[in-house]
């Protein structure tokens, strides 16, 4: 028998399978298909927009704090609408250029962009070692410590550079840069940081962590990298904090914590009582707690069954409502909506197949796959982007094992196995009909 | 007392799960749709009640993701069943069996003419429609006649016995029940006579713990518990027993499952009600929250819904004045020399109210409603109500809810 | 649509949105706030939690916010307190004392804040160690100038260090040399960053000697009062603080209050208190503790019940908030909103000032998204449901 990658590209003339094996983004892997590199924005351009106004350039002037991305839906019906991919291309277009393009593109003079620059960083919840807040916190530090593959420059290398020409236009350093690295540029770079840490009034959790401050001004990023990946989730909260007050250096005004999978932390296997404390370390982080109280916006991930089992909790702190169908919550919510079009899903798909697609070949745009193929993965998805890349994927290799030279609806239908009516009669369940029902 | 005839009380968490079957009967649904509906709502209610994984199995924990094609069948069986025998539901074939429920999937079922006739009444008025489901059921099961009936005489009360009333340890009860009980028996004696002025003779109630705990010890079948669990396990099935044997003495000899089904019966159809949080006993009683009787017997031939659905409704559920009940939670949370904290338990202060007013929780949840939105007023006191301390709601109570959210303490504040 | 920051200006005359965005005050805020809102306040507040004189039976006192409804939280407590605080530290008591009839003359008083915190671990000494860090950071400029006073008029650093130390073994109390030397010799700003630099572990452990190195050090810099404002408290007296911790600290919070030789015959301690607390704390055998009844009677001498604000009140409030946002050459009063629109936001959230302003930060958002020019009660109505 073929091997499965000569086939895929003898037949398929891709490379390799373009569709990711799992529906995850993973930042930081080499892999394209997973670290949300090849996120498309045409696919659903007015949800990105939404979201890219809502979360990022509104908050910059209104100072709104809570900011909630949504899927609808029960259970696993909930997953796989491309929350994390969304949130994940957002984090990367604030970081490339600290949000110049962005605030450029909402009508932000060019004055006005340069010196409102922003960050953003993400951190996962899961259930095995993300599973509390100060775990978060320290995911979000590591992430803008990580390599974008687009640009090959760390978020944090990014803000060093800012200091230093900070440091060089307010003659602290010479104009003229010198080695890099150099005790000087580290000095200078220690002593800004520390400014910044004394400017913060209120409430705080202390001096910056003085060896993360060493690294990030030595400017070596696996050293950055390497000690970050090292440091105990206990320590989460004061690194986010040292990252702030870094920011603050660099003249970040606002900073984007971006969390994802608040399902994990949320599920009702979570004993309560840790849920509790955990949304009453939110409050007292994101309010209460300098710089966050100041500095930081959040967007957090959200589905019905999540909202339910943290919602207790977070009203009994005082945190503005989670709920997505309140009016009052538009301005901060993004409901993220299934693919229910074919041309959406062809987007989507097609953006994965160019880039692996066997160069100077002319074949259809989609091809192995037919627009038959497109409806049955949308419907037999509901329209969710994340399985439907997942979907596309095991066809891809399950064509490959059958030498399917096409891989049209038939062969789609035979791949899932079930019938039509099973699957839409296990979908119709009824609900409760409040017959006698009193209160 | 009627003779006692033998009956098979219904095993359903919830009534509700009779009225949602009789509607989807009406709608055409097979025994597999009426199966996952009853599914859907009781997780759509564990959700409401915010029931957490632990402590103890919900249906959240046993049902969430782990749906199989025979997952609560046997909810949807009783129900039909109940329907069936009450004649609201043309008679037909059920499983008996989880191998036989593939067969009955895609069956469905008729209506009668009184069970079309309890839907219309449902839309139109929902407490009569309740008040006279209660009727037909009360029509057809004696058991539920006899606790009923006892409790119209007095409350009920169930001592509740804690691990260091019991003597020996854990690895004496290995093998054998705990003894000597003569202590136990003695105490239990004691409480009744304390809370309900019952004199019960201390040696009856030991030659029937005996006898049960005997009987209960060697159906064990004897899995490897660590002793925690296993003086978990013996503790309850003391306290199983206790009930039983109780239960005996007050005059209904049912089993601890039996009684506890016709309770819960009575307390969702608002004719009793039912705590473990009066503060000056410790155990679970129950006493009678609605008047009237029957006026006559059902008659043979005919089913109890028809039965039920004849004359006026004779079932009167106890409704005192909004400011009755208003006055004696003030009344009771003034009183009370124990309390210390002036933020006290509202699920405490409405167990000692609804058992001062012999009335169901539900109607002092309506009254305290009421003084939330400010549309009962007590001229000197207004209430404050805290969501906090959740953490002291016993897993028997429910909290006290306005809309989606759930309070736990008050107080009340002098008006300026 | 055009630039937020714009439309705020040229829709609704402001320069920004004035309200916050969250219900919760915190250190550090630079809110508007009316110590007169609520009438009388400032005089009950000199009365009940400062008093002519160090009152042995009144060591603690508490701070309620209760309503009618429901809730115990969004009415104003934090930030009442810190304006407590600062009224205090910026004339060392003396308008304060004024107000409670005592004399300025003998007296020379500081406050600090300090808040229970979850990020960082619910203890006492956390909370007594950010309470030394709130008066020698936040506060750092009174204390500069006493100790400044003092070196004017001949007093060396050493001596100050010596009086201070000798405060101290009177009252058999151990110092912190190194904060002490720090206070001493360099100042409060110094001490202040040597204390920011100690990780958790010392803040969990050295809470009260910190607290009492300071408090020796402002003695023997004149200082002959301290209030101590413990923000709060539910956070630590909840059902889910270990026992062992609650079974810990409440007595030693006692033993400060009441037998503590250096603090003792100085230090009042303001705690707010809310519902679920005083469960925790009656489990914990309060009363037993010497400390008194956590009543929320208002007629007691003990504790201010603060409630919810009358429409007109809030009204007045709102205008505050607008005229620290005003564009140049807009209009004032409670322009954008009309009169029925704010008492309507009032009502709703039955006079909790935390809320009610939270609710008018969404509406000035939402009269922005709408382009708006006015914020009326029809209007409002549909918003807010």
């Amino acid at each position: 028998m073929a091997r499965a990658k000569t086939f895929i590209t003898q037949e398929y003339s891709l490379t390799q399978n373009p569709f990711p094996p799992t529906a995850i983004v993973v930042w930081g892997s080499s892999d394209d298909r997973e670290n949300g590199s090849l996120f498309c924005e045409e696919v659903s351009p007015e949800k990105l927009e939404e979201a890219t106004h809502k979360f990022i350039v509104n908050p910059v002037d209104s100072g709104s704090k809570f900011h909630f991305l949504w899927s609808l839906g029960e259970g696993e019906e909930a997953r796989g609408f491309g929350k994390t991919a969304t949130l994940h291309h957002l984090a990367r277009r604030v970081n490339a250029d600290l949000g110049h393009r962005i605030l450029t593109g909402h009508e932000f003079p060019e004055e006005e962009a340069a010196a409102t620059p922003i960050l953003a960083a993400m951190g996962t919840f899961n259930r095995q070692d993300v599973t509390t807040l100060a775990a978060v916190s320290l995911e979000q530090v590591r992430y803008l410590a990580q390599t974008d593959p687009a640009t090959g420059q760390t978020t944090l290398g990014l803000l060093r550079q800012r200091i230093l020409e900070n440091l060089r236009e307010a003659g602290d350093l010479p104009k003229k840069p010198g080695r890099a690295g150099s005790a000087d540029e580290v000095d200078a770079i220690v002593g800004r940081i520390r400014e910044a840490d004394l400017s913060i009034g209120g409430k705080t959790l202390g001096s910056p962590d003085q060896k993360f401050v060493r690294h990030f001004a030595g400017g070596t990023a696996t050293e950055v990298l390497a000690y970050l990946r090292g440091a105990s989730t206990k320590g989460g909260f004061e690194l986010l904090s040292t990252l702030l007050v870094i920011s603050r250096a660099a003249g970040i005004k606002r900073t984007f914590l971006l969390i994802d999978q608040v399902e994990d932390f949320a599920s009702s296997a979570v004993p309560r009582r840790r849920r509790e404390m955990e949304v009453e370390r939110f409050r007292d982080l994101a309010i209460e707690t300098q710089p966050f109280g100041e500095m930081a916006s959040y967007v957090l991930t959200m589905h019905p069954a999540a909202a339910r089992t943290i919602e207790e909790f977070w009203s009994l702190a005082r945190l503005p409502k989670i709920d997505h169908l309140s009016r009052q919550n538009e301005r901060v919510t993004v409901v993220l909506k299934a693919i229910d079009k074919l041309d959406e899903a062809e987007r989507l798909l097609g953006s994965y197949m160019v880039r692996y697609r066997v160069k100077g070949v002319t074949v259809e745009r989609l091809h192995p796959f037919d627009k038959g193929t497109l409806q049955v993965l949308v419907d037999r998805n509901s329209g969710r982007p994340g399985h439907m890349l997942k979907m596309a994927h095991d066809l891809i290799e399950e064509g490959a094992r059958r030498q399917w030279k096409v891989i049209g609806s038939k062969e789609t239908i035979d791949f899932i196995g079930r019938s039509l009516e099973e699957i839409d009669a296990a979908l119709r369940t009824r609900k409760r009909s409040g017959i006698g029902a009193i209160e | 007392m009627e003779q006692q005839r033998t009956d098979t009380i219904p095993k359903l968490d919830n009534i509700t799960y009779l009225f949602d079957t009789l509607g989807g009967v009406r709608d055409g649904l097979t025994f597999d749709e009426i199966r996952t509906m009853l599914i859907s709502g009781r997780l759509a209610a564990d959700r409401e009640k915010l029931l957490d994984y632990s402590p103890g199995m919900t249906a959240l924990r046993r049902l969430d993701g782990k749906e199989d094609r025979t997952t609560y069948w046997s909810n949807a069986r009783d129900a039909l069943r109940e329907l069936m025998r009450l004649g609201m539901v043309e008679r037909a074939a059920l499983p008996s069996t989880p191998l036989q429920v593939k067969v009955h999937r895609g069956r469905q079922y008729a209506l009668t003419p009184q069970g079309s006739e309890f839907l219309d009444l449902a839309t139109k008025d929902p407490w009569e429609f309740r008040d006279r489901f209660y009727q037909a059921m009360a029509a057809s099961h004696p058991y539920l006649r006899l606790v009923r009936g006892r409790l119209m005489q007095g409350d009920l009360f169930f001592a509740r016995v804690r691990k260091a009333d019991l003597p020996g340890n854990v690895e004496d009860w290995e093998s054998n029940p705990p003894q000597p009980l003569d202590d136990l028996a003695k105490k239990l004696a004691q409480e009744v006579e304390s809370v309900l002025g019952i004199l019960i003779e201390p040696a009856k109630l030991l030659g029937k713990l005996r006898l049960h705990l005997g009987a209960a010890w060697k159906r064990r079948r004897k899995p490897s518990l660590a002793p925690r669990d296993y003086s978990k396990w013996a503790v309850k099935t003391v306290n199983d027993v206790t009930v039983r044997v109780l239960a005996g003495s007050y005059g209904v000899p049912f089993d601890y499952v039996t009684l506890r089904m016709s309770l819960s019966i009575l307390d969702q159809f608002h004719v009793a009600w039912q705590t473990r949080s009066l503060t000056d006993r410790v155990g679970w009683t129950a006493w009678s929250a609605a008047d009237g009787e029957s006026p006559d017997v059902p008659i043979e031939d005919t089913s109890p819904a028809a039965w039920a659905l004849r004359g006026s409704v004779w079932l009167r559920r106890r409704r005192p004045a909004d400011e009755e009940v208003r006055d004696t939670l003030i009344q009771v949370f003034f009183n009370d020399r124990e309390r210390k904290s002036q933020f006290e338990l509202i699920h405490v202060l409405r167990a000692i109210v609804c058992h001062r007013l012999k009335i169901h929780g539900w109607v002092f949840n309506e009254v305290l409603r009421k003084m939330h939105a400010g549309t009962l007023r007590h001229e000197e006191f207004a209430i404050n109500l805290d969501r906090g301390s959740g953490w002291e709601l016993p897993p028997s109570e429910e909290p006290f809810r306005v809309g989606d959210r759930a309070f736990y303490i008050m107080t009340l504040l002098r008006r300026e | 649509m055009g630039r937020r920051k714009q439309l705020y200006t040229t829709l609704l005359g402001l320069t920004h949105n004035p309200f916050p965005d969250h219900a919760i005050a915190a250190g550090g805020d630079r809110w508007p706030f009316d110590s007169d809102l609520h009438v009388g306040m400032p005089d009950r507040f000199a009365r009940i939690f400062l008093g002519p004189r160090v009152d042995p039976t009144r060591k603690l006192t508490f701070f309620w916010s209760l309503g009618d409804g429901e809730e115990a939280r969004g009415y104003g407590k934090t930030a009442y307190l810190l304006w407590f605080t600062q009224a205090i530290c910026q004339d060392l008591g003396r308008e304060m004392l004024r107000r409670c009839g005592g004399d300025p003359s003998r007296d020379c008083i500081l406050a600090a804040y300090s808040s229970f915190n979850a990020v960082e671990g619910l203890s006492l000494s956390n909370v007594l160690y950010d309470a030394a860090l709130d008066l020698l950071g936040a506060r750092h400029s009174i204390i500069e100038a006493l100790r400044g006073d003092k070196l004017a008029r001949g007093a060396t650093a050493y001596e100050l260090l010596d009086k201070a130390s000798a405060i101290s073994w009177a009252a058999n109390f151990d110092t912190n040399s190194r904060l002490l030397s720090e206070l001493a010799c360099r100042g409060p700003s110094s001490a202040a960053l040597y204390l920011r630099s100690l990780s958790q572990w010392h803040r969990v452990r050295w809470g009260s000697s910190v607290l009492g190195t300071t408090v020796a050090f402002l003695k023997a810099i004149g200082v002959t009062r301290m209030v101590l404002v413990i923000d709060q408290i539910e956070d630590f007296a909840n059902w889910l603080t270990p026992s062992y911790k609650l079974q810990r600290d409440l007595p030693r919070l006692a033993n400060i209050c009441m037998q503590d030789r250096l603090l003792a015959d100085c230090l009042q301690i303001v705690v707010t208190i809310h519902p679920r607390a005083q469960r925790v704390l009656d489990h914990y055998s309060w009363n037993n503790l010497g400390l008194g009844d956590l009543t929320h009677d208002p007629r007691s001498e003990r504790c201010i019940v603060l409630v919810g604000l009358t429409p007109d009140q809030f009204v007045r409030l709102t205008m505050r908030y607008l005229d620290s946002a005003r564009a140049a050459g807009t209009q004032g009063g409670f322009s954008p909103f009309d009169r029925q629109t704010l008492d309507l936001v009032c009502t709703l959230q039955r006079g909790r000032p935390g809320p009610g302003l939270q609710v008018l930060h969404r509406l000035v958002e939402e009269a922005i998204d709408a382009g708006l020019a006015e914020i009326t009660l029809n209007w409002a109505r549909q918003f807010l449901g």
